[in-house]
């Protein structure tokens, strides 16, 4: 990673001195940053399952006060199961983890950041994500909360405002004034809760700058006013995976997505912290934006090999523009990592893999359900299929519908399967020549964020981990996973993921331990047709 | 012919009578002196798991492994040192306490049990100790007159 952000500096320091010969990144494109800031997180994989806790941080590291919205999708088909609002302070950090609270998941803060909802030290339970995919929302998969205990999580900044200190006689920002800290503690966040909460306190996108307004306060977005109007990509976050009972854990970084948006006014991406029916009954002022979709900018990303950036798949004119982008910006023809599996007890050395692909963009694609707001396609965000529904052009790159209620016979099929091929090595070059695969026995992906095990390791307690299973001797190596449905030839899908590894060590006390490494990928070789 | 199915049909009643009484009989309503000692009986068992389940956890938390892998099955000890039980766990989370909200029997010879596990995290990005709760379900077995942790092999 370092060698690769050393590559890019060296390819824009050549860039610069060459005058803009189409060698640079555009001003605003959105990309996996190489430096690990952006203005888009995803986090690829939360669990509560087997003891396992996921601990989150993200940190402000700009001098503008920021607002992010915080959202834990669910692993089956991504409806959103939980929701908040952060208001980050210039320089400030918050911290959360979730963990089991008996039948779904709490979230637990200790930190002192301005949250709308309000943080308890007992823990938030997931109650009303239930409602995302039960009753009229229900999708074909479960409808227990145990379907909430894992998944993957988006931190999406909202706006930022750019607060004058000391305050002035004519202040434009109090509201985002009360996050600022004094000794330690913010100091008005229940204003911020109020305006969250209160949808006349939105404003109108484009407003001018409006004391009292969250659009009128928080204006900035693609460009930084404290830092000479550069594109301003604050956010940083990080992760761990921490096993309670095990007790070892695993770090991780989040993909940082930067450039992600230009909005189209001042405080666009800006929302309420409630329902659409309570926001107007307008989908964009409520909580279930902004997403992933609400990128606005065509995806860049350099191009291996040469060094030089090349635009790929940048993406397609609105409608369906937003998943359009960040999946041009993720998209990956094939996903590496390493594996270890060595289960002789007598050599002193257990260890055990499981991967994660988490396909973050997929339900824009896949879920298309014209009246419910919580489904990736609906007409709120105006990206549903009428009658007779999903075809393989609006599915693609992806394969096959997660819930249909335009087909002609309404499909809530509960999963939404995408092909692949494995190629698993031992260390020494040698190809498994007979993988299997249980539960199922074909090479599928059927959810949005997936796991899989290497004969049968489970470190992760899925329920929905596939196992790979290979009857060599192998003991440890490399898996390439090839995306290769129809839908996915020269685009890819949009993958992000790791894999994490435990090892136990007999000849030694407590050191059991455990690492998380970043999946490597290969772009797809030709841009999208 | 006629008579045959009248015939047949008499028998089918009466036989379809006697069941009916026999499932009356083992319906008739249970005497209080045994409800109560059944509820004695399940109760003394619940109190047994949960002392075991106490127990390992209290051997963990004095960090006494040697206690902790005598809770484990028979079957598991069979086949695993007491060395490996104790490679399977790290240091990052000291355990503090826990508290049993479920028990589970499945049958007389198996249970799950449910519990709040209270622990301290020691990360080194956050450079504090945190203490956390996560709750925890735990598979038991009865064998040998006695409740065994069915550890993950």
């Amino acid at each position: 990673m370092k060698k690769f952000g050393k590559m890019k500096s060296l390819a824009l320091a050549v860039g610069i001195a060459l005058g803009g010969l189409g060698v640079l990144p555009s001003a605003q494109a959105v990309h996996v940053s190489a430096d690990n800031l952006g203005q888009a997180l995803i986090f690829p994989y939360y669990t509560v399952r087997g003891g396992w806790m996921t601990l989150f941080g993200v940190t402000n590291t700009s001098d503008l006060t920021v607002a992010v919205k915080v959202r834990f999708r669910e692993a089956y088909n991504s409806r959103d199961v939980f929701d908040f609002n952060i208001i980050l302070s210039p320089h400030d950090v918050w911290t959360g983890w979730v963990a089991d609270a008996g039948d779904r998941p709490a979230l637990f803060s200790e930190d002192k950041s301005c949250t709308v909802g309000a943080m308890s030290p007992s823990g938030i339970p997931f109650t009303d994500g239930l409602n995302t995919y039960t009753g009229s929302a229900a999708d074909g998969g479960p409808t227990t909360p145990d379907r909430m205990k894992e998944g993957y999580v988006e931190m999406i900044m909202m706006g930022a405002a750019d607060v004058v200190v000391p305050k002035p006689a004519d202040d434009l920002t109090p509201l985002a004034r009360g996050a600022i800290h004094v000794n330690g503690v913010p100091t008005n966040c229940q204003a911020l809760i109020d305006a969250f909460t209160t949808y006349s306190q939105l404003g109108a996108v484009g407003v001018a700058p409006t004391a009292g307004l969250l659009r009128g306060e928080f204006q900035s977005y693609a460009t930084d006013p404290r830092n000479n109007n550069l594109p301003l990509n604050p956010l940083k976050g990080t992760f761990a995976l921490v096993n309670g009972v095990k007790g070892f854990n695993a770090v991780g970084l989040p993909v940082h997505l930067a450039n992600f948006a230009v909005p189209a006014g001042a405080g666009a991406l800006m929302t309420a912290q409630l329902p659409q029916a309570d926001a107007g009954n307008q989908f964009n002022d409520s909580y279930n934006e902004p997403s992933l979709y609400s990128a606005t900018t065509a995806a860049e990303y350099l191009a291996g090999g040469g060094g030089a950036v090349a635009a790929l798949n940048p993406g397609v004119a609105a409608p369906g523009a937003g998943p359009t982008f960040v999946t041009g910006a993720l998209e990956a023809a094939s996903v590496l990592n390493e594996w270890s599996r060595r289960t002789n007890a007598a050599a002193g050395w257990v260890t055990a893999t499981d991967w994660v692909i988490t396909f973050p963009t997929k339900n824009f694609y896949v879920d298309n359900d014209a009246g419910n707001e919580f489904a990736g396609r609906n007409t709120g965000r105006t990206n549903n299929i009428a009658a007779p529904g999903l075809t393989a052009a609006t599915l693609a790159p992806f394969s096959q519908s997660f819930v249909d209620t335009a087909a002609a016979t309404p499909v809530r099929r509960g999963q939404s399967c995408d092909s692949v091929s494995y190629q698993l090595y031992n260390r020494e070059e040698q190809r498994s020549s007979a993988l299997g695969f249980s539960p199922g026995g074909t090479a599928q992906l059927c959810y949005e964020a997936n796991v899989l095990t290497f004969n049968q390791g489970a470190i992760l307690n899925s329920p929905i981990a596939k196992s790979i299973n290979y009857p060599e001797n192998f003991t440890f190596g490399w898996l390439n996973v090839r995306f290769i449905g129809t839908n996915a030839a020269n685009r890819g899908l949009p993958a992000v993921g790791f894999g994490i590894t435990s090892r136990d060590d007999a000849g030694s006390a407590l050191l059991s331990e455990a690492g998380l490494y970043d999946h490597s990928i290969i772009r797809p070789v030709a841009p999208a047709p | 012919m006629r008579l045959f199915r009248f015939f047949g049909v008499m028998v089918l009643t009466l036989l379809a009578l006697m069941v009916t009484l026999a499932i009356g009989a083992d319906q008739q309503p249970v005497p209080p002196a045994e409800t109560a000692s059944a509820a004695e009986s399940l109760q003394a068992r619940r109190k047994a798991l949960e002392q075991r389940v106490t127990a390992k956890w209290d051997a963990l938390i004095r960090r006494d492994f040697a206690a902790a892998y005598s809770f484990t099955s028979p079957a598991y000890r069979k086949l695993y040192s007491k060395e490996r039980f104790q490679s399977t766990f790290g240091n990052k989370v000291g355990w503090k306490r826990i508290e049993i909200t479920k028990v589970d029997f499945k049958g007389d010879d198996a249970a799950t049990v449910g519990l709040n596990l209270y622990v301290v995290y020691n990360g080194f990005v956050e450079g504090k100790p945190i203490d956390m709760k996560t709750y925890v379900e735990e598979p038991w077995v009865y064998a040998e007159g006695q409740w065994w942790y069915l550890m993950e092999n």
